[in-house]
């Protein structure tokens, strides 16, 4: 029985361009969600603590609403309710919208509890020394900003090339997609997922150990590996 | 009635992988044998997307011949993957506690299951509830992962019904949203709130 079983992985080796071009599909994803989020992020999180109220809620209003809810219903309602609207939307449209929508309140929350951690002494001590407010945003904020948030953002980052996988249900061909479609097609169910549970072990990993050595080699940021 | 299913997968989820986590935790310390295979474990299946783990089930539990309901299926891949996360969340609690208090518990001449029993436990549960708590809330939302093996929970119901009406399909699933919302969102503001108390009594 352990012959057969390993004789059955032969669908796996016939299949890996398939499958090694779902990786590549959804690191794409992933890295434009991240950007996107990031920029969505900002703008939230700058929002949030402003002293306009309407801003400030409707933040507010916008976090709790995508953290709150999971992100296949998010997906559902774009791909799935738009349309039924009028509005046409392709796979790949709501994959990135409701991605980069749904990163952005995560973004958010980690920017803002980066931003909080800034005690105002270290801002102060910036204009103090006769740095105009730009100067002081650019070497005095944004470092140390970018230094706590880093272990999160690492965080959300590996958080996002797993929930990726979920980009299959809205007919994303991604590297879950794909291996579906195979195992549904050869019916050799548990070589490939089998085989997709490592290649994501190993993106995982692979990123992970990417992320810290940029992190220490840029930024002076200790993030741990394992 | 589906959110009685939701929420039986996810106590079951939770109850399971909590006390999984508590008994491998003593993987730190001694059972020098059975801590790689821990590490594996835990590295493998928090890596993976919990996608991935519901299929894997649902096929496994078809290879062995088992008779497992839908739900149950879904059950086995929550719980693998909420114990993996769970062993993570009580190893950085228990790493947490100052090494003073392990040199003390030995100093008055506690065995090892003694000490873990009075003195480390408590601190790491307590130190380790605001990450448990917001792995739950996320535990809640990805539950609704379980449809793609066909198990009728909320977005299934949504699923359905869309079927049944493409038109309303935005307010259908609007409404699934609100649902969640209101599940979650309690959840999210305890574990705030929590997170709080915690951050103020550590500094």
């Amino acid at each position: 029985m352990i012959k057969s079983l390993v004789m059955q992985f032969d669908v796996v080796y016939k299949n890996l361009d398939v499958l090694l071009g779902g990786i590549l599909v959804t690191f794409c994803y992933s890295i434009i969600a991240m950007l996107g989020g990031s920029i969505l992020g900002v703008v939230g999180a700058l929002c949030r603590r402003s002293k306009v109220s309407f801003l400030n809620s409707v933040s507010a209003g916008y976090v709790g609403l995508f953290r709150n809810t999971p992100l296949l219903i998010q997906l559902y309602l774009v791909y799935f309710g738009v349309p039924a609207l009028g509005i046409p939307v392709s796979s790949w449209l709501a994959a990135t919208v409701t991605l980069i929508i749904n990163n952005g309140a995560y973004l958010t929350e980690i920017i803002r509890g980066g931003m909080e951690g800034i005690h105002k002494n270290e801002i102060d001590a910036g204009l103090a020394l006769g740095m105009s407010r730009f100067q002081v945003l650019l070497n005095v904020i944004i470092p140390r900003l970018l230094r706590i948030i880093y272990p999160s953002f690492c965080n959300q980052f590996i958080l996002i090339i797993l929930s990726s996988s979920l980009l299959s249900m809205i007919a994303v061909r991604e590297l879950f997609g794909r291996a579906r479609a195979i195992a549904e097609v050869t019916f050799m169910a548990v070589p490939i997922y089998t085989a997709t549970m490592v290649f994501y072990v190993l993106i995982s990993i692979v990123a992970t150990y990417l992320l810290a050595v940029t992190g220490r080699l840029f930024l002076n940021v200790k993030v741990r590996v394992f | 009635m589906t959110l009685v299913l939701s929420l039986i997968g996810i106590m079951a989820g939770l109850g399971i992988g909590i006390i999984g986590g508590v008994i491998r935790t003593c993987e730190i310390t001694v059972f020098k044998v059975i801590k790689p295979i821990v590490i594996l474990y835990t590295e493998m299946f928090r890596r993976v997307p919990l996608l991935v783990l519901l299929l894997l089930s649902y096929f496994l539990t078809g290879i062995f011949d088992v008779e497992v309901s839908t739900f149950g299926i879904a059950a086995i891949g929550v719980v693998v993957y909420a114990g993996a996360y769970m062993i993570e969340n009580m190893r950085a609690g228990i790493e947490a506690i100052p090494k003073t208090q392990w040199e003390a518990g030995k100093g008055i001449g506690l065995t090892n299951a003694q000490l873990y029993r009075y003195v480390i436990l408590p601190q790491g549960l307590r130190i380790s509830i605001p990450a448990s708590l917001s792995f739950m809330q996320s535990l809640v939302k990805d539950t609704s992962m379980a449809v793609i093996i066909g198990l009728v929970e909320i977005t299934r119901v949504g699923i359905i019904l869309r079927f049944k009406e493409p038109m309303g399909s935005f307010w259908i699933f609007f409404a699934i949203m609100i649902l969640y919302f209101i599940i979650c969102w309690p959840l999210q503001k305890v574990g705030d709130i929590l997170e709080r108390r915690v951050r103020k009594y550590a500094s």
